[in-house]
């Protein structure tokens, strides 16, 4: 503080008046208007306590005061304290009513002052019987920094920044209750019966003990001083323990923390447990008398906080790391910008593209709709299905990292509280109080469930509920309540017989009811078949990571993780709509896939809402082209990645890898049957075939064909085929 | 060196550094608890880096007044946490600039076995020092038994880059003792005056990081390079013995011992080997693992044991968690230092209930051999930290922890007795000091030589991976090829050899097969 002892102080005090009593900002109708001194009326009618001054305007007033401010800002926030004391007396209209005990003091003592100046008006004041400014001040003064400056990472405050205005953000793990502090002791004497007063500026102080005017202390009588405690003045007083956030540590390191001082308005703002960014002066601890003298060289430190600001739910976007810059945007455009941004989703898992595909749109998600008091979900729920040890989880993982709100649980949920909600005693108050599992948690974000297929029961039926009206209701404990979890769900599910058999339908394989597997907009089967060719190339990666120590070089860079989450930002504030002339295609394409999924008779079901599904993937599509306007291609990828995860279910013949048809699957049910025999009874095959859920019609087809084909021979009567 | 105080440092710091820096000057720093070292002189300590704190603020000078005749004389305040005695009639004033320095928690290497704490030179005086000392926590925690105590050491920034330096390195660091209590926290006074105790302190000059524990000089990696296949078939026979005679799991008991990770992205980390061996022979198994530790134990430099029991589960602290009373982390048992041998003993399990604590200490384990990372608990929220903790399985059926290799142990019928078995290799290992002394050199060191993929090799692996995959798709992933680079990785480098060729890719193909043939 000794060192910015050039500043032409008095200068900056006329700056400041001027700036307090002039200053004009814009409002929201683009309209002048005094901002501070509008403020000043308020002060000076009690109907304000803080005035905050904005450090951007007062660099746009002077920008060397902004800086000077920033950089010893206990001083200018006292020096401004006397200003605006000065001021506030012009811009008083009206007496304020007075609101509280204090307020008629402070009345009572200016009348006294005024009485007392005109008694001796020659007559010196000793200091101690002076009212100290702080005494008659009903106001605070608090600072906001520069909005162009970046909030420190609570590591990077050191030493340097001694007597600044910074800004930290950070996770409250302690906070004391809020208790009244002194500012001003204020003594009676029981002799001369005179007031006398104290300033407190530090955590603790020394009671005085002898009246110090003139009548006392000369005669020296032995008289003694009371502390009154309805004429001192106190302030809410709160200090709190912020941690870092887990994503401002650096690799194999601890978090630190911070101890933060609130006075006043900044007191009873956060709880622990709440992210919170806090404004303040960074200040080492001054002590006194003997701690002072035990603690030796060593200064504690703590941040006097000018605003804190809770940042939970509602300031969301202000977690976020900012707007995208030109550069970054050039980087993401490009006409493969979707495949791109897919790759980069789990660059270390190879392959999968639809899925990553799919998943970004996840991300994404589609609008919510709310047409005549019915709720439409816009997030996108998938469902990973798959042999084990095919990547699921870490996708799962990459995505709960990647996903600005998330939760990760598994099926099981190791806490008690599980994915809904629990109903709690709290062990302080002994008060129910309802705890939000990981769905509610995951509120407005994605939340990613490993081993979906082995959740609890109560859990199923509530999932239900959320994964359509994306609400949890509670009944338990005499608390009846409705949470909102208004997530995606990203489930992944092992098969039921250890791996995926093709020829059963999903429900037998996942053991899931079908109402619960409608509720995914897609359903997808990874699984892995031999291919010459992707092998090759997953054996070249394999080699190649483990050669060079570090990943291919792909044919797309894979995109940074932050540059990723504000892209995605960016594209989650659109609202794009479907045009009129769409609509009839959408419908088209609707009833072609019904009609499929007739003719078929398909493992999976095509229902209304796989409609909805295209819906949302499509806009979520053109969401993600930052687009205002759904298009006829966003809903051709839409329908494609529907049926691609339709195809990833279907059973296909591990030769050709194409599907089989009714008639391949029969063929292959006779040659079972078959077995080594060359002659099979037609009745024989009949009854087999309707074991296995064909129809006589279709096994008449099969035979017919495969005779055409010359693969056997049916004897004249009908009831013997002969392979040949 | 032994006379520098930290004013002489001050004053002649370029000096003092050269003379740190020359050959042979850094070992003969006196370590701490050595010889009784009185406060404020040069030492040095070996430890992990267990906890950072908080930074601290200390005034960077100080003046000392003579109230008598107003001289005064200035005073640095780096490396010390105290003024000097005041005099009757001096007076101090402390200066206005405030510095920073970084704490960090230091404990003696967890894991570390006592044979290389003999090689390490860590003197055993600390021990029974810091046993002392300790007394009053274990009955507190009972977890932290082996090692509670701790050494602060200050870190100047301007001297020392901390961000270098990760939770859980062991590192050594030469300093000035000092002797101070540390307060985590400046709440409440009375919660103080009962944690803050006085501990030792070094006020950091130098700080750097051991990678290996055992003093190992360029001579001695050449010859044990050029010996490698001898020792390598030394070990072999070694281990073979004390598998009961199964030649077969001893190879991967050896691979599992050399093992080293050499590289890690996201969920992918190359050179990660945890291994089960299955089918200990039932009713002999807590001695016979108990057996196998101690002589694992007494080959490599730093190992801890776990028997996996539903009453361990539930009761042991595994994980790591902060502590905001204190303002501490507390030690979790996990919470070790890079390539320390963790041998989890499955044999003895008996059907029980986890409850959530036992549900969690599982999830770490599993946590730390699939992935090896684990998440230490901060209450509001946990962080990842990047472990490197070999482990092995030892159980009856089946263990229930994942693993990436495993096999079932075939012992010879001949071994009928187990502990006279053991006992002999026992023997034969302490008759033979000097080829003891090499195994353990090997098992520290092989795995950090250089090694070169060649890429014709590379092709040949690519299309036989190609083929296996036509042959048995279901049973063969890229986690197989994952595994057959690092096996042959290894099989190379344990042999001697740094070089990857057709005969190493054939053993290791061999291996793999004679272990699947053997697990079906």
């Amino acid at each position: 503080m000794a060192k910015a002892g050039f500043r032409d102080y008095e200068a900056d005090k006329v700056k400041f008046t001027e700036f307090l009593q002039n200053y004009q900002a814009l409002d929201s109708d683009n309209q002048k208007y005094a901002k501070y001194a509008v403020q000043l009326a308020k002060l000076a009618h009690r109907e304000q306590v803080s005035l905050f001054i904005e450090l951007d305007d007062l660099d746009h007033f002077d920008n060397g005061l902004a800086d000077a401010v920033s950089a010893n800002c206990r001083r200018y926030t006292s020096m401004v304290a006397d200003i605006v004391q000065d001021l506030l007396p012009n811009y008083k209209d009206h007496e304020p009513e007075n609101k509280d005990a204090l307020d008629v003091y402070i009345e009572h003592r200016i009348l006294a002052q005024q009485r007392q100046r005109m008694r001796q008006a020659d007559e010196n004041i000793t200091p101690t019987n002076r009212y100290p400014p702080e005494l008659m001040r009903r106001f605070e003064i608090y600072f906001k920094d520069l909005s162009t400056r970046k909030e420190l990472p609570i590591r990077d405050v050191k030493a340097n920044s001694i007597g600044r205005l910074i800004s930290v953000r950070g996770i409250v793990m302690r906070s004391t209750e809020v208790k009244p502090m002194v500012v001003v002791a204020t003594y009676s004497c029981d002799l001369c019966g005179g007031e006398t007063y104290q300033p407190v500026n530090s955590l603790t102080f020394k009671p005085l003990e002898f009246c110090p005017s003139s009548e006392c202390s000369t005669n020296k009588p032995g008289s003694r001083l009371y502390l009154q405690t309805r004429g001192s003045k106190f302030i809410k007083f709160q200090e709190l323990k912020i941690q870092e956030l887990s994503d401002q540590v650096p690799v194999g390191n601890i978090p630190r923390s911070i101890t933060v001082l609130c006075r006043g308005e900044a007191t009873r703002q956060a709880v622990p447990g709440d992210h919170i960014s806090v404004t303040g002066i960074f200040l080492p601890l001054v002590r006194s008398g003997f701690r002072q003298i035990q603690q030796g060289l060593l200064s504690d430190t703590f941040l006097e906080a000018h605003n804190v600001e809770c940042l939970n739910k509602l300031n969301e976007e202000k977690l976020g790391e900012g707007e995208l810059s030109e550069e970054e945007v050039l980087e993401l455009a490009g006409d493969d910008f979707y495949t791109k941004l897919a790759a980069s989703l789990a660059p270390e898992i190879y392959g999968h593209e639809d899925v990553k595909k799919a998943l970004l749109l996840l991300l994404v998600g589609g609008v919510d709709r709310t047409p005549d008091g019915m709720k439409i979900r816009g997030s996108i729920n998938i469902c990973l299905m798959g042999d084990p040890g095919v990547a699921k989880s870490q996708l799962l993982s990459y995505i709960e990292r990647l996903a600005r709100r998330s939760q990760y649980t598994t099926g099981r949920g190791s806490s008690g509280v599980g994915l809904t909600a629990a109903v709690m005693k709290d062990p302080l108050t002994n008060e129910m109080v309802l705890e939000g599992g990981a769905l509610v948690l995951a509120d407005q974000g994605v939340c990613c469930i490993d081993e979906f297929d082995k959740m609890a029961e109560s859990d199923r039926t509530a999932i239900h509920e959320v994964m359509e009206q994306q609400t949890i209701s509670i009944a338990k404990a005499g608390i009846m309540t409705r949470l909102n979890a208004r997530v995606s769900i990203l489930a992944a599910a092992n098969p039921a017989y250890g791996r995926y058999d093709p020829k059963r339908s999903i429900e037998a394989n996942i053991q899931l009811p079908a109402a619960l597997l409608s509720r995914f907009d897609l359903l997808w089967l990874i699984q892995d078949k031999p291919n010459r060719e992707n092998d090759l190339k997953l054996a070249q990666h394999i080699t190649y990571v483990h050669k060079h120590s570090c990943q291919p070089p792909t044919e797309v860079q894979a995109l940074d993780m932050s540059l990723m989450r504000r892209y995605i930002d960016l594209c989650k504030k659109k609202t794009p709509t479907v045009p009129v002339d769409l609509t009839e295609f959408l419908v088209n394409s609707y009833v072609d896939l019904r009609k499929d999924s007739r003719n078929n008779g398909d493992t999976t079901f095509t229902s209304a809402r796989n409609l909805l599904a295209i819906l949302r993937l499509s806009t979520a599509l053109a969401k993600l082209r930052l687009s205002d306007l759904v298009e006829r291609e966003d809903v051709v990828e839409a329908m494609r990645l529907l049926e691609m995860s339709k195809m990833s279910l279907i059973p296909t013949d591990e030769k050709t890898g194409r599907p089989q048809s009714v008639v391949d699957r029969i063929f292959n049910v006779i040659r079972e049957l078959a077995g080594g025999r060359t002659v099979v009874k037609m009745s024989d095959i009949r009854e087999y075939c309707t074991s296995k859920g064909f129809n006589t019609s279709q096994v008449d087809d099969c035979i017919e064909e495969y005779e055409m084909l010359n693969v056997w021979q049916v004897n004249q009567a009908k009831t013997t085929i002969t392979f040949i | 060196m032994d006379t520098w105080t930290a004013d002489i440092w001050n004053d002649n710091e370029e000096e003092c550094k050269r003379i740190l820096n020359e050959p042979g000057n850094w070992e003969k720093v006196p370590f701490l608890f050595d010889e009784n070292l009185a406060l404020g002189t040069f030492v040095r300590f070996k430890g992990m880096i267990q906890d950072m704190l908080n930074p601290e603020y200390y005034s960077s000078n100080y003046k000392i007044v003579n109230s008598e005749n107003d001289e005064f004389i200035l005073h640095q305040a780096k490396y010390q946490s105290s003024t000097k005695n005041l005099q009757p009639g001096e007076e101090v004033i402390f200066g206005d600039t405030l510095m920073e320095r970084q704490i960090v928690a230091c404990i003696p290497i967890p894991g570390l076995n006592e044979w290389a704490e003999d090689e390490a030179n860590t003197n055993k005086n600390a021990e029974v020092q810091l046993e002392e000392n300790v007394n009053k926590r274990i009955r507190l925690d009972p977890v932290c038994q082996k090692h509670s105590k701790e050494i602060f050491i200050f870190v100047y920034p301007e001297d020392i880059n901390i961000s270098e330096f990760k939770l859980n390195q062991v590192v050594e660091v030469v300093g000035f003792l000092d002797q101070r209590s540390i307060q985590g926290d400046n709440g409440d006074l009375e919660e103080q005056s009962s944690i803050a105790k006085e501990t030792h302190c070094i006020h950091a000059v130098q700080l750097k990081q051991l990678k290996n524990l055992i003093p190992v000089n360029e001579e001695m990696y050449k010859s044990i390079w050029d010996d490698a296949s001898n020792i390598q078939s030394e070990l072999k026979l070694v281990l073979t013995q004390a598998l009961l005679g199964d030649s077969l799991a001893a190879e991967y008991l050896l691979l599992y011992l050399v093992s080293a990770i050499y590289n890690r992205q996201h969920n992918l980390v190359p050179g990660k080997f945890s291994l089960n061996i299955r089918g200990i022979p039932n009713g002999v198994g807590q001695n016979y693992t108990k057996h196998l530790y101690s002589l694992i134990s007494y080959l490599v430099v730093k190992s801890e044991y776990i028997p996996i029991q539903i009453h361990t589960l539930n009761n042991m602290d595994l994980i790591p968690r902060k502590c905001y009373t204190s303002n501490r982390l507390l030690k979790g048992f996990l919470q070790l230092s890079d390539r320390t041998h963790l041998v989890l003993d499955e044999t003895d399990l008996q059907p029980g209930n986890l409850d959530s604590k036992g549900l969690l200490n599982f999830e770490a384990l599993k946590n730390i051999i699939s992935n090896q990372q684990m998440k230490y608990d901060f209450t509001y929220y946990g962080m990842d930290y990047e472990t490197e903790i070999p482990t092995l399985t030892l159980s009856i059926g089946k263990s229930l922890l994942p693993c990436d290799i495993d096999i079932v142990l075939k012992p010879d019928p001949s071994c009928s007795d187990i502990e006279e078995t053991l006992n002999s290799v026992h023997c034969y290992l302490n008759s033979q000091l000097p080829l003891l002394d090499k195994l353990r050199k090997y098992i520290a060191i092989i795995s950090t030589f250089p090694f070169v993929y060649k890429q014709d090799i590379l092709n040949v692996i690519e299309n036989d991976y190609v083929e296996m995959r036509k042959a048995d798709a279901k049973n063969v992933t890229g986690d197989d090829l994952h595994r057959y680079m690092m096996i042959s990785k290894l099989v190379a480098l344990s042999s001697g050899k740094n070089e990857f060729d057709d005969e190493v890719w054939e053993i290791t193909k061999s291996l793999e097969n004679q272990r699947k043939l053997r697990n079906n």
